[in-house]
């Protein structure tokens, strides 16, 4: 194997071993408020990332609300230059006996570097899902969208000397957009909540992406 | 709330540069300006579409045709087969015409529609005709640009005097098939392969502009086998990634497997035709050039050491002699 794939499987390990004693996120059947999570995703989303974060459940008028933040970096390579931090807010907007429909509205900032430019990204995450959510396992189908709002580029001396003197550095408007659409679903472990998303990409004019798709895997513990 | 102050400074902030933003699917922000923006680039209308081109030397003399490679690079870095090496230049006793290819370089943007390899041959045909009318040319073309060239002799023979290939890509889809693994690194661990899927974050693929920029992606360590020279890269003007994408597809069956032939008629074809390959080239190095050259009746190759895929860049002085020699060898042909 690669020192890659060792880096990546060692990744993953770390996530599961780190909430080996985890309580239940993302199933809204089980917001609690006052309650609080750390968790650990890995998937292919759209590259190789794995992230950690807090997340806590509050109540806002009558309502429970959780509230999560998470950092992220791109594992290929462990590469701290392409990373992603997430601020955001997951909700059920509507609930018929188990059946919820929920919300989440996330703040994404997202940082790369690589061989023609470096780029900080400010955006914002929409997302609903569908579907059966009991107190020990859930599943849904989710659609959301993804927008890079606003883009700071800095194009690289090498794209630069090499390619094109004319490149402009600055704040890009609009410069991109992702649809993402397939099924989520979780099971709980006592306070170990173990959730998967699988799902396509598509670009907001509904092309395709050099990854077609997405698949992640997280892990949370409950306290 | 002191620790809050930055707040508003900071979305005022945004606020202010998302005023004054750029877009990224504006031509000339992020990707050079082509033909149909900037009137100030030499060019000329064709087939419908409008190409980038620059003539160097008498039209009199006997005509070089350049064939860049990719599909979607351009011939920015060719143009070094124009310049004067030990007191000789190519342009003395030949005019040579650089174009960039349809929808690639400073070339206009086309439709995907357009972008057939049928049509990539009318257009050499009409370029042949209008720069050489009644007289056969001579090809020099540059790996897709080797490929292009045999295709194009392939079906016109009696219009190409000769041709020197630089590396030529497979010139059949089976050996395309057996190769492509091997011509770009495709591992879903490799760093460019997850800065190109994390870039799509940033800029989504939604346009030519875009499209184009992210394409430079690749341009550094997605073919580690073709050992070019990173520090002194083979400049382009603009990768066209629609090219690239529609060209290939061009060549390929409905399940997605190269079928294309380039070599079904190259028995009429006697005329010597010289290779060229840099010895530290793996993939389409000196053992692939001896398989290709075969196809061709009368064929030679020359190996220039100490150079990669991108020969004729690094070693350009080294493969202008041989190219010389070639046409010295052919001359009376044409005239």
């Amino acid at each position: 194997m690669t020192r890659a794939w060792n880096m990546t499987l060692g990744v993953l390990l770390a996530s599961v071993i780190v909430v080996t004693q985890a309580a239940a996120q993302w199933n809204v059947a089980r917001f609690e408020t006052g309650q609080s999570r750390v968790y650990s995703t890995f998937g292919l989303d759209p590259a190789m990332i794995g992230s950690v974060g807090y997340a806590r459940v509050v109540e806002l008028g009558g309502h429970n609300f959780q509230l999560n933040g998470d950092v992220g970096a791109a594992t290929s390579g462990f590469d701290a230059n392409d990373f992603r931090v997430r601020l955001g807010t997951q909700t059920s907007l509507l609930q018929w006996r188990s059946v919820h429909l929920t919300g989440s509205a996330t703040f994404v900032t997202r940082g790369t570097d690589n061989s023609i430019y470096r780029g900080i990204n400010f955006g914002a995450d929409l997302t609903g899902a569908l579907g059966v959510y009991r107190n020990r396992w859930f599943t849904a189908g989710e659609f959301g969208f993804d927008k890079a709002i606003i883009t700071h580029i800095s194009n690289s001396d090498w794209y630069k000397d090499n390619y094109y003197p004319g490149a402009k550095d600055g704040w890009y408007l609009d410069a991109g957009g992702t649809y993402h659409y397939g099924l989520a679903g979780g099971f709980t472990m006592g306070r170990t909540e173990i959730v998967g998303r699988v799902g396509l990409l598509r670009t907001e004019r509904f092309k395709e992406l050099s990854t077609p798709g997405y698949v992640s895997l997280g892990v949370g513990f409950g306290f | 709330m002191r620790n809050m102050r930055w707040l508003p400074l900071t979305l005022a902030g945004l606020g202010l540069a998302g005023c004054d933003a750029l877009s990224p699917s504006t031509p000339g922000n992020l990707v050079p300006k082509t033909v149909a923006e900037d009137a100030t680039l030499p060019a000329i209308e064709m087939n419908g579409a409008r190409f980038h081109l620059e003539t160097v030397g008498n039209p009199a003399n006997p005509v070089i045709v350049i064939l860049h490679g990719g599909p979607g690079g351009d011939h920015r870095a060719l143009l070094k087969l124009a310049a004067r090496f030990n007191g000789s230049s190519l342009a003395d006793d030949h005019f040579l015409v650089f174009w960039d290819q349809r929808g690639t370089g400073l070339s206009a943007r086309v439709d995907k529609s357009e972008l057939t390899i049928a049509n990539y041959v009318n257009d050499l045909n009409t370029l042949v005709n209008r720069y050489s009318p009644g007289r056969p040319v001579f090809l020099i073309g540059e790996s897709w640009g080797g490929m292009f060239a045999t295709r194009y002799i392939n079906e016109f023979p009696q219009r190409v005097a000769g041709a020197v290939l630089i590396e030529p890509g497979p010139l059949d889809g089976a050996t395309a098939e057996r190769l492509k693994k091997d011509i770009t690194d495709l591992d879903p661990t490799s760093e460019w392969l997850n800065d190109v899927v994390w870039s799509s974050q940033f800029l989504s693929p939604d346009d030519h502009a875009r499209m184009d920029y992210e394409r430079m992606l690749g341009a550094k360590n997605s073919q580690p086998k073709f050992h070019e020279d990173k520090l002194n890269p083979s400049p382009v003007w603009r990768m066209g990634a629609a090219a690239n994408k529609y060209i290939a597809e061009d060549g390929q069956n409905k399940s997605g497997k190269f079928d294309y032939d380039f070599t079904t008629n190259l028995s009429a074809y006697t005329t010597p035709v010289l290779f060229i390959t840099g010895s530290m080239s793996e993939v389409l190095g000196e053992s692939l050039q001896r398989t290709q050259m075969q196809e061709y009746p009368s064929a030679s190759l020359t190996v220039v050491s100490g150079a990669g895929h991108d020969v004729a860049w690094v070693k350009t002085a080294e493969v202008l002699t041989h190219i010389r020699a070639y046409l010295d060898a052919r001359r009376g042909g044409v005239r």
